[in-house]
């Protein structure tokens, strides 16, 4: 007869109180593992999204709603700069490259962005088929918008105002589908790209496109539109090191508009994020310690309860050695036990949240597994044996003529 | 063959108990008596490994117990001693034929579910084997108990007062079934108890005062 299933069964002979131990900690390590993971993948998704962009320029507001906007596609945008100032900072000498951005549409909820080929070298976009835009009303769309949407290239679909609701349409021009990309892992899998162009026109700057390839006698009405032109933000790699100290001061103390840093605005949402984060980590913390001590009080009383079963034991041929196995292996396989249906129980709960979220952006996704996980099994695990210690010390200890004399 | 000499157990600083030497031959039916308080529990303990005397040595076997190590004794004991209590106790937890297991693991021994059929259907307990303790009456957990206290075939058979919590016709048949069962497995046997009613069973006592 093994070990383990004296252990177990002994357990078991008491189901409730099995029970009891077994919910505290998977409910302890559900909350750890839920913020694990959550806290994983939304720092690798705010990587992922920001890596190469050095600073985003926008009009004045809060910088954090800037970067929420601009670079995770979140927040709404704080408001548009005006294209001839955008322009004279994208020919900065500190500027290696600018893209330009102009949001304020969507489809069924997913934003569509207005930008320049510079964008597709930003991100390092590829094509899983047909081509980029080029031009105005041509989209290229993201992986799982061609999913989710169940558009192909050659569909057509109108664009709605505003960034979440599809309120009202812009019927005049249909967007067409030129292009889909190959999954990219970021934030382009949630959107639709198009020519900036294509936004204008949506907004009524009529004719512009018209006489877009007409250079000879559009210089001088594109000069006139200029003036009323706008962008929601830039999206600028720095030449030099340099420009980290100078650029960003210099937009905001000489021009209208505001700098803002994704790796300064991200670190101070997590920070902000971050207060959230601890509290509950120290509740789950506080749970397991819970947890830890009744496990102990179990397998406590229980000895005392169990001093003459366990002084039989001994009669029977079982050494010191033997009783202080079997009772580290009960308060091991209730903590396993715990732990693993924590584990499991906390990536059901983040797979539901994600699948309730409204934000495509950020997404949770359950079914994903990091080593850290075995962190948390091996602190179940210790758990276990930190509380079944000092009942099996005294398992080994007790003096077994004693008990049975009393008896 | 069992013998102890010269044994002594001293209880704190002034309690001192002195057994006389005692030889018992292979297969004889002893019995052990003497008053409570008078030492029994203290000898019988001795006898099994369980407490070591201050004084004095015990050699089943030729095996003198308690130069053993720890563990070793421990093994000793599971496989040649079989202990019958007063109270008949087994594992709540486990079934009737689980505690014979454990039985046989514990002492080292292979498990044979063979062996357990036997005994069992030798003390008519066969049909209870997977039933579990609380669900048997006192006669029948006696039963078991002395089932599991013979399993591994000891040389010695040891009941401590197994007959004074029984009325006069399961006292008898208690003894019955402990000389028959030390006779089928042709194991020593010694009986600890101040009962009177058991005196006549035996024509070899060993006597504290």
């Amino acid at each position: 007869m093994s070990p383990f299933k004296i252990s177990w069964k002994n357990i078991w002979s008491k189901p409730l109180n099995a029970a009891l131990n077994i919910l505290l900690i998977a409910f302890g390590t559900a909350i750890l593992t839920v913020l694990l993971l959550a806290s994983t993948q939304i720092e690798d998704k705010l990587d992922k999204n920001s890596k190469d962009i050095d600073l985003v320029v926008g009009a004045k507001g809060s910088p954090l709603q800037l970067i929420l906007s601009s670079i995770y596609y979140i927040d709404f945008p704080t408001g548009n700069i005006p294209m001839n100032e955008a322009k004279k900072l994208m020919k900065s000498p500190f500027v290696k490259s600018a893209v330009p951005l102009a949001l304020g549409d969507n489809y069924n909820g997913v934003r569509i962005v207005g930008t320049d080929s510079n964008y597709i070298s930003l991100y390092g976009l590829k094509l899983q088929s047909g081509k980029f835009w080029e031009a105005d009303l041509e989209a290229t769309i993201g992986i799982n918008v061609a999913k989710e949407q169940n558009l192909k290239v050659g569909d057509t679909f109108f664009g709605g105002h505003g960034l979440t609701e599809m309120k009202d349409e812009h019927k005049d021009h249909a967007y067409k589908v030129v292009g889909i990309l190959a999954p990219q892992q970021n934030v382009t899998d949630n959107l639709i790209l198009t020519g900036i162009g294509s936004v204008w026109k949506m907004h009524g700057d009529e004719g512009e496109s018209n006489e877009h390839h007409d250079h000879d006698h559009a210089t001088e009405a594109e000069h006139t539109h200029d003036e009323d032109r706008e962008f929601t933000s830039l999206l600028i790699q720095y030449r030099s090191p340099m420009a980290v100290a100078m650029f960003p001061m210099m937009v905001n103390q000489t021009t209208n508009m505001q700098a803002a840093s994704p790796a300064q605005e991200s670190t101070r949402l997590f920070s902000l994020i971050g207060v959230g984060v601890d509290t509950l980590q120290w509740f789950a913390v506080l749970i397991m310690f819970i947890a830890a001590i009744s496990v102990f009080v179990n397998l406590y009383n229980s000895l005392k309860e169990r001093s003459y079963d366990l002084a039989i034991m001994r009669t029977l041929g079982a050494s010191k050695g033997k009783l202080f196995s079997l009772i580290i292996l009960e308060g091991l396989i209730l903590t396993l036990i715990g732990t693993l249906i924590g584990i499991a129980l906390g990536h059901g709960i983040l797979h539901l949240i994600g699948n309730y979220q409204e934000s495509s952006q950020a997404k949770m996704n359950g079914l994903l597994f990091i080593t850290e996980e075995f962190y948390l099994l091996a602190a179940g695990l210790s758990i276990g044996i930190v509380a079944a210690i000092i009942p099996a010390i005294q398992a080994y200890q007790s003096n077994i003529s004693k008990i049975l004399a009393k008896n | 063959m069992i013998s102890i000499k010269s044994v002594s157990h001293q209880y704190g600083a002034d309690q001192a108990l002195k057994f006389a030497d005692w030889q018992v031959n292979n297969g004889e039916q002893w019995l052990l008596l003497g008053q409570s308080g008078s030492g029994k529990t203290t000898l019988l303990h001795i006898l099994t490994g369980l407490l070591k005397p201050t004084d004095g040595e015990i050699k089943i076997n030729d095996t003198n117990l308690y130069e053993l190590s720890s563990k070793k004794l421990d093994e000793f004991r599971g496989q040649h001693i079989g202990i019958v209590f007063q109270k008949p106790h087994l594992i709540k937890s486990l079934s009737i034929s689980e505690n014979l297991l454990l039985a046989q693991s514990f002492a080292g021994l292979s498990t044979d579910k063979n062996r357990i059929e036997e005994v069992l259907a030798s003390l008519d307990m066969a049909h209870k084997k997977n039933a579990y303790p609380q669900e048997l009456s006192q006669g029948q957990l006696q039963r078991v108990t002395i089932a599991r206290a013979v399993i591994n075939k000891p040389t010695l058979l040891i009941a401590d007062e197994p007959t004074s919590s029984l009325d006069d016709k399961n006292a008898e048949a208690v003894l019955a079934l402990l000389k028959e069962q030390s006779e089928l497995n042709k194991a020593t046997l010694v009986v600890a108890t101040h009962d009177k009613r058991v005196k006549d069973a035996f024509n070899l006592t060993y006597s504290l005062s």
